[in-house]
């Protein structure tokens, strides 16, 4: 069973002069094994539902369930929490351990997990790390370094559902490759990831569904390709569409019969057939 | 043109890595009106280098110049910030006063200038940045864009010839990050402003005039973002990616479609497509 949100409304301070309403009546499907990217503005919402999913924040009205499990009963926190991870921006921040492999056994021990040094070296492998740096402080690590072990420090409690708040936020394009190889294999082991990310031609590699938040509603939802096919006729004031449907939407609107896409061998086929006269 | 920085032969090493130079024999120089992107992997020096030509840093060897004096004599005479004007990656540390008219103010107010002549220049910097409508808000409640906005504004005050900028969009939204740019690109063709910023958005540097790519503290290439880009291998190495607008122009001068490579936007390339057509 994924999780799933029924009728979710959120308000921050109800009842008082500051009362905003982060979401409004949201009605979503969380599938499993795929990669599911959320985008909007900044105060669209989208960091509020990422707390909605672990149970960090209950809805003021509507419920959020995890695999059958109802968020807002307090007995089933401890067990969604093992399920779905949360790791917010800049996890390199929360990192606190003498050594990296201090580091990597903290959170499976909240859960009653011992880690052996033989599995802590498996997670640095995941993450593209390896065994040399078991030993080493994680404060002298490289930016990119960090954020692959605060990753593996949440992979060692082996969470079925994944979800990151900008995985890839503020990293060199190499350090931004090794974060999407291990999303894309993580979700090949069957893990479900969800991300919420600012950069679209990102989403548009990464994911396989999308969704769309514009003032607390959903604006699109659905597969990759349909989403920005919508995004297109929408206009929504501070998202931006990836560079090849930006393309595309130009060549529109000068009047030419494109196809919508956002791969880069499908725009140069029909940028290909525009030269030529052939739409 | 009037060369306005001289940077000769740096190195550099902090001290607890005595063995390994930050920076290795860097020798560049700038001219006014340059519009330059710095870009490298971490720990390639970009950063080093801007605290260099500021005179955050001094080298251990080499020297620079900016308008033909040393940048640590401009500092002790409180002049560096008329020189040159320096923004940072986070916009939330570089923003001094509760109200945006204020902390525009307080590097003018800090130069002992009249008061006239400091309402004169917070009034031109707010309109410069496009900021003069949101003088009165509290600038916490700004938006990240506008922050990074305030920032440059408060450097403008003190009237640079040239603005060094470290990471100035990497912690914006898309909405933000193309505010800053546009900014950056104006400034520089309408106020002829020398600009020089460090970027890992490989979009944006492909919007400068000139491209520097640093490499284990050394200078790996310095020529136009698209000569630079054409050069895979180097790019791989350095592991920079190949802006999604630029793979698509090189596959385009595959279909022998010929797109001119001052093309940096989607729309002067639907342009060019058109105009072919």
């Amino acid at each position: 069973m994924p999780i799933t949100l029924n009728e979710v409304t959120f308000v921050y301070n109800p009842g008082t002069p500051m009362e905003v309403i982060a979401l409004n009546n949201i009605n979503l499907n969380f599938n499993e094994g795929i990669i599911t990217g959320i985008i909007g503005p900044t105060g669209s919402g989208k960091s509020t539902l990422l707390m909605l999913l672990n149970g960090l924040l209950t809805p003021t009205r509507g419920n959020v369930v995890v695999d059958g499990l109802i968020t807002s009963k307090k007995g089933n926190l401890k067990a969604i929490r093992q399920k779905v991870q949360l790791i917010f921006q800049y996890p390199e921040h929360q990192l606190f351990a003498e050594t990296v492999f201090d580091e990597l056994t903290f959170g499976p021990k909240n859960f009653g997990r011992e880690i052996t040094e033989e599995q802590a070296a498996e997670l640095l492998r995941q993450v593209g790390l390896d065994e040399s740096y078991l030993k080493r402080s994680p404060f002298e690590l490289s930016g990119g370094e960090k954020r692959r072990l605060a990753i593996a420090s949440v992979l060692g409690i082996s969470p079925k559902y994944l979800i990151l708040d900008e995985p890839a936020a503020a990293l060199d394009p190499a350090g931004k490759e090794t974060i999407y190889r291990l999303l894309l294999s993580l979700k090949k082991q069957g893990v479900t990831v969800i991300i919420v990310s600012h950069n679209m031609d990102e989403v548009a590699y990464l994911c396989d569904q999308i969704v769309v938040l514009d003032r607390g509603r959903i604006a699109a939802f659905g597969e990759k390709i349909e989403v920005f096919h919508k995004l297109m006729e929408k206009n929504i004031p501070g998202l931006s569409l990836p560079v090849y449907a930006q393309v595309i939407k130009l060549l529109q609107s000068r009047g030419h019969k494109v196809k919508m896409t956002i791969s880069l061998e499908e725009t140069v086929g029909e940028i290909v057939r525009v030269v030529r006269g052939n739409d | 043109m009037e060369t306005v920085i001289v940077a000769n032969n740096l190195s550099y090493h902090y001290a607890a890595e005595k063995e390994r130079y930050a920076l290795q024999n860097v020798s560049l120089s700038f001219l006014q009106g340059e519009l330059v992107a710095l870009v490298g992997p971490n720990g390639s020096g970009k950063t080093t280098f801007i605290k260099l030509l500021t005179g955050l840093l001094e080298p251990n060897e080499g020297y620079v110049e900016v308008l033909g004096r040393k940048p640590q004599k401009l500092k002790e005479e409180g002049l560096l910030g008329t020189q040159i004007g320096l923004v940072f990656q986070n916009p939330d540390n570089q923003i001094v006063a509760a109200v945006v008219e204020e902390d525009v103010a307080f590097g003018p107010e800090n130069l002992n200038l009249p008061t006239g002549e400091i309402i004169k220049r917070v009034e031109e910097a707010l309109k410069l940045t496009g900021l003069w409508e949101l003088r009165q808000r509290a600038s916490y409640a700004l938006s990240g864009g506008q922050k990074q906005r305030l920032a440059i504004a408060g450097a403008l005050a003190l009237r640079p010839r040239i603005l060094l900028l470290d990471e100035p969009t990497s912690m914006l939204d898309p909405a933000g990050r193309q505010e800053v740019l546009n900014l950056l690109l104006k400034l520089n063709e309408e106020e002829k402003l020398t600009i020089i910023f460090i970027t890992h958005y490989m979009e944006e540097a492909l919007r400068a005039k000139r491209l520097i790519a640093f490499d284990r503290g050394r200078v790996a290439f310095d020529g136009t973002p698209n000569n630079f880009f054409r050069q895979k291998p180097l790019v791989q190495q350095l592991g920079l990616d190949v802006p999604p607008l630029y793979k698509l122009m090189e596959r385009l001068w595959k279909e022998k479609i010929f797109i001119p490579d001052t093309v940096t936007t989607p729309e002067m390339l639907v342009e060019e497509i058109c105009r072919l057509r």
